[in-house]
């Protein structure tokens, strides 16, 4: 109790506030301009927290990383683009409802869903940290390797019909990660004799590349979409009746997201895509879904905000990412010096306290400020695509150059941009990159730091925790090759 | 093996992934170094050898997979013509470029409404407000990053130029 109230004292601070409001109040604009998101934001804004306050900068990019599924629901719902990739869903039933004329309607539920989506999660996260701190400092380095492979497979394995290919993006990541020196035998690996590879490439500068500059390329290249606006009509409360009337839905969505959101590697997607199917088959009507089923609003929207605070779970106590996001919210923590792992829980439990309760904070104050602001928020909708192609370039300076005011670095960035282009273009995902990069690094090193303990392989999986991951991966991987085999099956029969 | 709708592209892709393993494969007895009487698991070599090994084993599955969709439905012009396209973004690529070689030049400030001005023009943006627009949110990433922020971006040659308070103050804020 003592740690919970002296968390508390970070909220006498003004300045805490202000970051507060300008990260959630931001987050939501960012999250409302489709082809923005919040990790070509987060990747921008990180080197210019480097200067601030640890815990200033933390806040502002927490409620950038709180907030801009909330206002990624308000294009999904009216112009039927997600604002945000997560969103995708909230598109089948919200615009639908957009075009039956209950654009108000559909917005509000978003808004309610989300709102119970973020609050439960956090409520869940407050009574399982007790639990966390008394576990997580029983991971040993082959538990947090098993972990983080654990986290690798269900990557690959998540991105259905795409497998093949995030694997090897996976294993890309993994060696980029491995350029440079190395910290052993202090010994050059895969430089080319090139003096500007030998500190390797920058988590930051890939993240920059792959998320704003290649976004960037892809709007500047595009063309300017004009949509016409859809009228608001109707009260701002109709959502929170809807949501009343679906409560057990909401339940079992935010449920969904806290489960998928501790488990690594797997997000908002199989969240939502879980949440959805069963408020479909719980749902008295389940021919409506994809046709403005308000229900299937609740399961998207409820699912995919409970993600980000339960993601902090594995990234807090383990310093295991789940996503791209939590990946840069792990490189945020370093750079502020602090280090995500079991020590955190035992030593720093106030300051764990203290993330929490300002994502609560966070989503109250986006709930208020969606509830009010949502008229104006429309015409930020509406900025032309290529005009904001040419923001996200000039941001993405900011972002690369303040790191080392390095020319090299630009042309990383740039290389690692025309890489995300690509792959955006073909439709391959991008996120294995990074996991690979963040996970694979946390791997080699505890691969070395577990030697000492290690004499045959079955020693990796001889302790509880780790054997239970093991577990995991060998279940996980048998339902993914069950399901690839059935499904040549089912192909082969076709043809 | 899993079904894939073809994209076009994908062909080109994989070439391009496979030469890429093939380099870094070709490349692990030079670009590693293998430490006599270290045990294996702590060589420097065996990680990268390890994630490269995997990527050629996905590569290669992956780029059989492609093979097959491709002979169904894939043509190779309209492979070329999506290369090409990937060339595209390259002109803006150059003008970041040249914008990061300028600043440290003509400074942050100048730099950056250039850059917004001219990219607004090559844009096809042609309508005083949008001109305006442009120059006013570089202008406002000038002041909200540099001046209020005090992010650490090198000041512009140029400004040596100017009266020693004018200096003073474009080097702190601009």
């Amino acid at each position: 109790m003592d740690v919970i109230l002296s968390s508390f004292e970070i909220f006498l601070r003004w300045d805490v506030w202000v970051a507060i409001l300008i990260g959630s109040v931001g987050g939501v604009i960012i999250g409302a301009i489709p082809g923005v998101g919040p990790a070509v934001a987060i990747a921008i804004l990180l080197p210019a927290t480097y200067s601030m306050d640890p815990i200033i900068g933390i806040t502002v990019l927490l409620g950038i990383y709180g907030s801009a599924m909330y206002g990624g629901a308000i294009p999904a719902i009216l112009i039927n683009t997600p604002g945000t990739p997560v969103n995708a869903l909230t598109t089948y039933d919200g615009y639908s409802m957009t075009k039956n004329n209950m654009a108000r309607r559909a917005i509000t539920l978003a808004y309610w869903s989300s709102f119970t989506g973020g609050i439960f999660s956090i409520i869940a996260l407050i009574f399982m940290t007790s639990l966390i701190a008394k576990v997580a400092p029983l991971f040993g380095s082959r538990d947090i390797l098993m972990a983080a492979l654990l986290g690798l497979i269900l990557v690959v394995i998540s991105h259905r019909k795409q497998s093949l290919i995030a694997g090897f993006l996976v294993f890309f990541g993994m060696f980029i990660s491995t350029v440079g020196m190395e910290s052993v035998k202090y010994s050059k690996r895969f430089t080319y004799d090139q003096s500007w590879l030998l500190s390797g490439f920058d988590l930051i500068t890939v993240l920059l590349g792959l998320f704003a500059v290649s976004q960037a390329l892809i709007l500047l290249t595009g063309n300017d979409k004009k949509v016409p606006m859809p009228s608001l009509k109707g009260g701002k409360h109709e959502g929170f009746f809807g949501l009343i009337k679906y409560k057990i839905v909401a339940a079992i969505s935010a449920s969904m997201g806290v489960i998928m959101g501790i488990i690594p590697g797997v997000g908002e997607f199989l969240a939502q895509f879980f949440s959805y199917n069963i408020a479909r088959s719980i749902s008295k009507k389940p021919e409506r879904f994809g046709k403005g089923a308000p229900e299937g609003i609740i399961a998207a929207e409820a699912a995919n905000n409970a993600v980000p605070a339960a993601a902090m779970i594995p990234l807090l106590a383990l310093g295991i990412p789940g996503e791209a996001l939590t990946a840069m919210m792990l490189s945020v923590f370093y750079v502020h010096s602090i280090i995500p792992g079991p020590d955190l829980f035992e030593n720093n439990l106030d300051f764990v306290y203290g993330l929490y309760e300002s994502l609560f904070i966070i989503n109250i104050i986006v709930m208020v400020f969606l509830l009010f602001a949502t008229k104006s928020l429309l015409r930020i909708i509406q900025i032309p695509q290529r005009f904001l192609g040419i923001t996200i370039l000039g941001l993405s300076f900011v972002g690369v150059y303040t790191l080392r005011n390095s020319f090299v670095d630009c042309i990383m960035c740039a290389f690692f941009g025309i890489l995300g282009y690509v792959l955006k273009k073909l439709d391959l995902p991008i996120v294995p990159i990074i996991l690979g990069m963040v996970l694979g690094n946390i791997m080699e090193q505890k691969f070395r730091a577990s030697q000492a303990r290690i004499d045959t392989i079955f020693d990796y999986v001889n302790r509880p925790i780790s054997g239970t991951v093991f577990a995991i991966i060998v279940i996980a991987l048998s339902i993914h090759f069950w399901v690839v085999w059935r499904q040549y099956k089912k192909n082969k029969l076709i043809h | 093996m899993e079904k894939n709708e073809y994209q076009v592209g994908n062909l080109i892709f994989v070439i391009i992934v496979l030469f890429l393993v093939s380099f870094l494969l070709i490349s692990i007895p030079y670009q590693t170094k293998w430490f006599d009487g270290v045990p294996l698991v702590k060589q420097p070599r065996l990680w990268p050898t390890f994630c490269i090994t995997g990527m050629a084993l996905f590569s290669l599955i992956y780029s059989l997979q492609i093979w097959q969709n491709y002979k169904i439905k894939g043509r190779i012009q309209s492979e070329l013509k999506e290369l090409q396209s990937w060339a595209k973004p390259l002109e803006f690529v150059v003008y970041f470029l040249l914008y990061v070689w300028l600043v440290p030049l003509a400074g942050y400030l100048l730099s950056t409404l250039l850059f917004f001005f001219l990219l607004t023009i090559r844009q096809g943006y042609r309508a005083r407000s949008m001109l305006l627009i442009s120059l006013v949110t570089g202008f406002g990433i000038v002041v909200v990053f540099k001046s209020l922020l005090k992010v650490k971006i090198s000041s512009g040659a140029i400004y040596e130029y100017l009266p020693d308070g004018w200096s003073t103050f474009f080097m702190v804020y601009f």
